[in-house]
This record gives C-alpha cells, structure tokens and sequence, in this order.
C-alpha cells in the first residue's frame, strides 16, 4: 500500500488526438479515433493495413534547435505530451519547483526501434560512412528520456523501463518508489510507442487483416496502434492542490485482483485475450472496462487505459484497479483511488 | 531528506567478461593473478577492436536451438549461476522463494533483430516470426521464464548505467515488500551498429582503454553480465556486502557528454549518501565509471577529487573493457569482491597521471579492510547513478 501518492497531471496523445480532453470526449461518444490504412509490400503482395495514428504534433519554440533536431518522431510525441502533463500539474507557464527535486521516468515497449533501424540501415547500405553520430544519439533507448531532460530542465533521477507490456506499471512503481524513499518530489512519468514500419508489416503477415478493433472479441482483431500518456505524480500536498487522484498500490505480481469497485483492463485485441482476463479477474465482462477500440493495440496501451481510469475515478469517486496481463500470464495491477 | 529503507544484504554475486568467467577468475584476474586460461580463450583474436567473447559453442551445446538474440539473456544466465553458487542457492530453489529479476541492458526489451532488420533493410521481405519472437524475449522475461520466477520482472534501459539503476531498483523492490530475493544486475553484447556508433562518435581506441590515463584516447568496447543477489538483511544466508544506498540523477545536458561539473553525478552521489546514512569522508574507495574518454573521466575526476579527497580510486575497464549495460552490474559484483576480500585491484591501463583530473587510481594491489564504497556509473543521455555499499561483518 502506498501513502501519499497522487497524480497531479495528465497528458495525452493517441489517435483521438492530443489532450485530456480528447480523452473525455471519446468516452462521451463525441469523438472517434483517426484510422488511415498503409498499403505493405510483403512476400504475398502488396496488403492494405489500417493503422490508428496519431496526428503530428507541433513543438514550442523554446525547444532548443540542438535539441529538436535530434528528436525522432517518438520523442517529439513524448515532448508534447509531456508539456500538457506539466501545465495541468503545475499550471501553464507556471515556474517549475526545484528541477532537482523532479524525476522523469520512461516507459516503452518499442522506444525508439525506428531510428535504430534507420541507423541499421545506413549502416548496411553505406557503412562506416552511413553511421551518423546524431542518428545513433537518437537510438539508443533511452533517447526520448534525454531529450526531455534538455529541453525541459528536469535534474532529479531518470529512469527508462523497456519490459515491452510490463513497461507501463513497472514504470509506475520506479516512480512512486522515488518519491516513498524521497529521491524526489515529483516526477514525470511518460509511457508509450510510436507505430514503426514493422508493426504493419508483421500485421500484414497475419492470414486475415482485422478492419475494426474489437478487444472483447474472441479471434484476433489486432490494428496497431501508438500513443503516449503522461502522468505527474507527486507526493501528496507539494502541488497546492489535489490533482486527479491518488494512487493506492502498484503491485507487479499480484496473486489475485485487488478488491474495488471498477476494474479496467490492457486488452488489446489478441486471441483469447479477453477470456484470460475475465478469468483472472473473475468477473463478468460488463464489470470491466476496456477502450483500445480508441487508440489501438500497442504494448503500453496500458497507459492510456490508465489515464481514462485516472479521469474516471475523478469524475464518479470510484477506486478502480487497472490490470495487465502479459501473454505468459504474468499479472500486474494499479490500484488508483479518490 | 529521509533515510529509512529496509536493510538490504548481497548474499551473492556472479559474473562473466573479459575478465573470465566466474567471480574467482575475475578477481584474479583483476588483482594480476594468473587464471586457468579459460578467460584468454573467451576474447575472440581476431577482433582486437573491442572485448568480443566467444561463447557461442558454449551456448549451442546447451541450448541447441540457441538463436544470436538470446546470448544477452544467456550471459546474464552464466552470471546468476555463478551467483546462485557463491550464495549456496540452487536453481530449485528459486521456485520456492518469491524472486525478482530486474537486468539492465542496451539494447533494450525489443531485443534489436540484426538478422531480421538486414534483412529487411535490403529488400528481402523476410518473415516477421523471428521478430516477433526476440520481442517476447528480453532478456529479463527469458530468465524469468527460464528460471522459473514468480516475483516482478523488469528490463532497466539507461544506456551504461543500467545495470546499477537495475541494483538500485530491486532494493526498492524488496522495501516494498514485493519479494523476497532479486536477482539483479546488468548485461550486454556488442552489436556491430553500436560499434559503428561509438566510432563515428570519435569514442573509441583502437587498443584496451587507459582510464584516467594522461594518454588515455578512448573507450574499448567490451561484453558481459555482472548480476549481485539481493535479500532483506536477516536472510539465512551469509551477506558478503550490503546494499546501503543507491541514487541516480541527470546532468540536463547534453546526450553523449557527461556534464563537464558532474551535476547529475553530484546528485546521485547525495541521494546514496543519504540513504546509507553516510558522510562522504566515510567512503574508502570509489569504484570509478572510467570509461578512458577525455570528458568522462575529466568530469568524473574532478568530482572525485573536490568532494572525496581520502577516497581510493579504482578503474577496472582496462581489463573487462566497457560493457555498456552491464558495466554497472559487473563492477557492482567487483566492490563487493573488493570490500569482502579487503584488497583493491590494480587500476590495468592507467600508467601516467593526468593533472587536469586530479585523482590517481591504483597502481598496484592495495590491502584493506575497506568499510564503505561508492560505484560511480554515467550513461549517454546524461544519466548518473551511484550505488553505496559497505562491508558486513
């Protein structure tokens, strides 16, 4: 149980869009999410895939040159959403508190495999002469952390967790875990994937392509997908308000579900998936939630799950568990509070 | 700031490298002793530009379906069995316990698919299913699968820090109550893309590195795993070290250049301290990151040198060279060896001091007791870390 944990802010950017309240409208039925369809040469031809995408995003001019001309496509949607996330905790253009008192962790399945493939590929085709310094600075995995820890000024420690689906609550424990033992006040936790070219290559390999998403179904409905949530966590009464709500327990190997009202799940549109989870939480399917009909399947959906659990338990004072299964059964659960 | 954490014991340690396989070869080697020769046969002769071992024949002897994408997790495997060993654990045990395994590495939970990606990237349109495969695969969920874990599993990716932010991590694991054993520790291989980086960033040397050295001119690039075994003090099993404290910090800086006053560095090095409690005047030697390139160890150096004058200094990357993503886990595993056995190793490569930086590491084999250490780890993208570990009785 953790004490004193609360979420102050929250960022967001899928293919609903950018911002809390992209999220929001969504789940009042007054937005859809951004589908577009790459046409990928494979083997077989060439196949039409659908994608959820995200749109592009536009950063501040106070983004040093040095800076953003390293950035690859991923860090600049984890910058952009990493700036909402901090205007909502801290207030637009507030001044941050002591920048060594702010930690930042990231969490990601692919990170940033795009620009590693570039590099890859330079390499291949031109050798020593195609390895670009600037380029393999923006391979490494933890990029996105460095990028945002320039641009942004953040001091305090960094963390950046790779455990593909596992990422996502793993990441969460890194950060409450700084603040529990005072290695900062805040910290700025951002989690997500951008498309690559492989993701739809590897669905265009599968014997059918899905057209629709559709997480509680039995088969395979798998559309890759990207997106980034941010959340501010800070320990309770540094921030001069509440924030959006508290978070109770991170538990990286539960034996079983948390006790609480609503319980929201990662389910992303794999076979049988859906089943596995009914079964570990040992619900019926109308007691769970589940939205990657929203932004896709990806393996740190769990994120954006967890930012509409967050805005859910700060609308309707629910506790809620949000839980993650990994495709070996391992289990993972957020306990988020009022 | 506030102190409190569970009382952490190491109950054992394990590691392979340039070094040789297995902690007693490697501090032999580390202290000048002659080994069998099993260390000599893992450096490949014919790749003199970075430590490259040669245990695939190892691998595929074991594991017959052994597949390129899995030697990380199957280094880190050698070091946890030989840790498993210097803690009187067998693999069964393990599934007794509640155990955790927490790795650092590079190249990160999407194992990077080489042979898929070349494939790829000439227009080959190669099957996806080996992709897929090494992405279910890092090395952490392997060993965790492999190894029978039912504790939290987790891959640390802080460029050449993660293996002592993968330490750090799973003490905070066992303050939180989540298991009782964590397996835990860095390790890495070379990718010929991450050679080509280091080069076209003017980082390496084309002999075995010369930390601190006045001629030191860069980094050699080497291969390994260094994984400690960490347990709540009281463990029934005799500790050869505890875990006092560990903090990381970032420089904000720059991503390839450690900041020139060890800003990052300067923090994590206060959060250790403070959570073990300790002064600085209290740390007998600093196991330095000593990567041999001139702004590391300047940067390093000069830190050292303003706020622990009395520290000895030892750089151990003249023998195992820099192995990224482990380094922190290896050289975790070499102050433990160094504060149980009181004996500091020579400082290989370092022969002509530097006045810019103004510490000299050992020259030669310095006898203890040695009560409390620091090891020091900086990464690209400005991460710090420092795990603070001190001698049991």
């Amino acid at each position: 149980m953790i004490a004193g944990v609360r979420i102050g802010g929250i960022g967001h950017l899928s293919a609903l869009g950018q911002g809390k309240a992209a999220l929001e409208q969504a789940l009042a039925g007054a937005r859809l999410p951004q589908v577009v369809y790459k046409n990928v040469v494979t083997a077989r031809g060439v196949v039409e895939v659908p994608v959820y995408q995200a749109p592009e995003v536009v950063l501040p001019p106070e983004v040093p040159a040095s800076v953003r001309r390293r950035m690859p496509r991923i860090s600049r949607m984890f910058h952009a959403t990493v700036l909402d996330a901090m205007a909502d905790a801290f207030g637009p253009g507030a001044p941050l508190p002591d920048p060594e008192r702010i930690g930042l962790v990231v969490g990601t399945g692919l990170g940033c495999l795009d620009s590693a493939n570039t590099f890859h590929r330079r390499v291949i085709l031109e050798g020593a002469a195609g390895s670009s310094p600037t380029l393999f600075a923006s391979s490494v995995q933890n990029a996105m952390a460095a990028h945002l820890t320039i641009s942004c000024g953040l001091r305090g420690p960094t963390c950046t967790v790779t455990t593909m689906e596992q990422s996502t609550f793993g990441a969460f424990r890194v950060a409450v875990d700084w603040i529990g033992n005072d290695s900062a006040d805040h910290v700025v936790l951002a989690i997500g994937d951008a498309l690559v070219d492989f993701n739809a290559y590897v669905v265009a390999h599968k014997p059918e392509i899905p057209r629709e998403l559709s997480p509680r179904a039995p088969g395979c409905t798998v559309v890759a997908g990207e997106g980034v949530a941010v959340f501010v966590l800070s320990r309770d009464g540094t921030l001069g308000k509440s924030g959006t709500c508290g978070i109770e327990d991170v538990q990286l190997c539960p034996e079983r579900c948390p006790d609480v009202p609503r319980v929201s799940v990662a389910a992303f549109g794999a076979p049988g998936q859906w089943a596995r989870y009914q079964r570990w939480i040992g619900r019926p399917g109308d007691e769970i939630d589940c939205h990657a009909q929203f932004f896709g399947s990806f393996v740190t959906g769990s994120a954006i799950e967890t930012a509409i659990a967050a805005l859910r338990v700060s609308r309707d004072g629910l506790r809620t568990a949000c839980v993650q299964l990994t495709d070996h059964g391992e289990a993972q659960a957020l306990v988020l509070g009022p | 700031m506030k102190v409190a954490r569970t009382p952490v014991w190491i109950t054992g340690i394990g590691c392979v490298s340039a070094a040789g396989i297995g902690r007693n070869d490697a501090m032999k080697r580390l202290v000048g002793e002659a080994v069998s020769g099993a260390c000599e046969n893992l450096l490949d002769p014919g790749e003199s530009r970075f430590f490259k071992l040669r245990l695939e024949e190892k691998w595929r002897a074991r594991f017959p379906r052994f597949h390129e994408g899995e030697a990380p997790s199957l280094l880190a495997l050698l070091a946890i069995e030989d840790a498993l060993d210097s803690a009187g654990l067998e693999a069964a045990d393990l599934r007794r316990l509640r155990v955790g395994i927490c790795l650092g590495s590079t190249t990160g939970g999407a194992n990077y698919q080489e042979e898929f990606a070349t494939a790829y990237n000439t227009g080959k349109l190669p099957d996806p299913a080996p992709l897929m495969e090494s992405f279910r695969n890092n090395s952490a969920q392997f060993l965790a699968r492999e190894l029978g874990l039912r504790g939290p599993v987790q891959l640390v990716n802080n460029a050449c820090t993660s293996g002592a932010d993968a330490i750090g991590i799973g003490a905070s694991w066992l303050d939180a109550g989540l298991c009782d054993v964590v397996l835990c520790g860095g390790t890495e291989i070379i990718l010929m893309k991450m050679y080509y980086g280091f080069k076209s960033l003017m980082l390496c040397s084309d002999r075995p590195c010369r930390p601190f050295d006045r001629n030191r001119d860069g980094l050699t690039l080497g291969e390994g795993a260094g994984v400690v075994i960490l347990e709540k003090a009281g463990s029934p099993r005799r500790p050869l070290a505890a875990m006092l404290g560990y903090g990381c910090g970032s420089d904000a800086h720059h991503p390839t250049t450690p900041h020139p006053e060890a800003r990052g560095l300067a923090l994590a090095t206060r959060i250790a301290l403070a959570q073990a409690g300790a002064a600085a005047g209290a740390v007998d030697f600093i196991n330095v990151h000593g990567t041999a390139t001139r702004h590391n160890d300047l940067a390093e150096g000069g830190f050292i040198a303003a706020n622990f004058p009395r520290a000895r200094v030892v750089a151990t990357k003249g023998v195992t060279g820099h192995t990224l993503g482990a380094a922190g886990g290896l050289e975790a595993v070499f102050t433990v060896l160094s504060l149980s056995k009181g004996r500091l190793p020579v400082s290989r490569g370092f022969s002509e001091a530097d006045p810019e930086i103004g510490v000299e590491p050992t020259r030669a084999i310095e006898e203890g007791p040695y009560g409390c250490a620091l090891s020091f780890s900086l990464g690209f993208g400005g991460v710090n870390s420092v795990l603070c570990l001190g001698r049991t009785p």
